[in-house]
Order: structure tokens, then C-alpha cells, then sequence
């Protein structure tokens, strides 16, 4: 089993999300994980942050 | 699925239904260092398939629960999932997948409607090397 890995910034919820494919050959998904990074957000650069997907 | 619960012997099979079910359709349960969210799951909310390979539920063995999401193999194809998120900030995120061997293939974590309605959060990902399916 391999794996890819990135960073999202999210708010408290529930959220629906789509794994797409995008190029090459068969893909078998076995699980997708959510880890909270080490460092905490402050409010402050949380907002800054959420301000960078608009 | 395991399910722990602290019921006794005398939880009724009715109340015990009750229970699978609630635990069924909840999204997944928050852990001390994440959540991971299971691709066969998609049963529970849908997938898109536009040909090929079917997208199904396979059993791997080297797979987490021994099942997986397979045939997503072609450009569109998608299956969805659900997570709950319990504290706002930024999340490492893992997507473990296989292919044949040797073939590289690029998949993509969308998050449809956010952070507004009609925006997307996206995240692609690129298995360089594929090992082969177990």
C-alpha cells in the first residue's frame, strides 16, 4: 500500500468529500486520514489562512 | 466493524439494532491523533463510475478492515466519503491507495462547497510508483 499526502485547513463540521481520479491507470483507495498537525492555530492565523482559499 | 460497547447480556436485540444502526450512519468518530475514514465507506455515500474497472468493494489483504474502494481507473471517476471534524485547524492528510505495479496515478481529495458555497478545497496527490495490488 502506498500513499500520497497534503495539507488541508478546516473548520469544526461534517464534510462530504469526493476522491477523484485524475490520471493513470486503476487506483484501489483503502482509507484516507485526517491528522491534526503539531502546531496549534491561533485564531488570528487561522483566519489568515482560511483568508488564502478565497 | 468492531463495536465496543458496555452493555451486559441483558441489552435487548431490538435496543442492540438500535445501536448498530446509530453507529452505522455516524460519521467517522474522532481519535486522540485524527480520524481515518475507510474507501469502502463510499457504499454509504456514492461513487461515479464512468466505465472500465467497476468501482466495488474489494477484499485485500493487506488493506485496513481488509477492504478497499477498487476500480477507480478512469479521468471523472470519483467515490465520496464522509469525515467529522471536531477542532478547526490544518490536517495532515494520508491517502493510502494501490495500483499495478510501476504505473503512476494521480488522485485528487475534493472538498465540494467550502469554504463557501460553489468553491471547492482541493488537495491532489500522485502515487509515483505503483506496487501492485495485495
Amino acid at each position: 500500500m502506498s500513499a500520497g499526502g497534503a495539507q488541508v485547513c478546516l473548520e469544526p463540521g461534517v464534510y462530504m468529500f469526493l476522491i477523484e481520479h485524475l490520471s493513470g491507470d486503476r487506483a484501489r483507495v483503502d482509507y484516507v486520514e485526517f491528522v491534526l498537525m503539531d502546531s496549534p492555530v491561533e485564531r488570528s492565523t487561522w483566519g489568515a489562512i482560511k483568508n488564502m482559499y478565497r | 466493524m468492531s463495536v465496543t460497547t458496555g452493555w451486559g447480556k441483558r441489552a435487548s436485540t431490538g435496543a442492540a439494532v438500535a445501536v448498530l444502526f446509530a453507529v452505522m450512519l455516524t460519521p467517522a468518530a474522532w481519535g486522540a491523533d485524527g480520524v481515518r475514514v475507510e474507501g469502502e465507506d463510499y457504499n454509504l455515500y456514492g461513487s461515479n463510475d464512468l466505465g472500465g474497472y467497476p468501482i466495488s468493494t474489494e477484499y485485500c489483504g493487506s488493506a485496513s478492515q481488509y477492504f478497499a474502494a477498487d476500480g477507480i481507473d478512469r479521468p471523472g471517476e470519483w467515490i465520496m466519503l464522509q469525515v467529522m471534524v471536531e477542532e478547526a485547524g490544518c490536517y495532515d492528510v494520508t491517502v493510502a491507495y494501490q495500483s499495478y505495479y510501476q504505473n503512476a496515478v494521480g488522485l485528487r481529495l475534493r472538498v465540494p462547497d467550502y469554504p463557501e458555497q460553489g468553491e471547492s478545497l482541493v488537495s491532489d496527490f500522485t502515487l509515483t510508483e505503483g506496487y501492485g495490488f495485495g
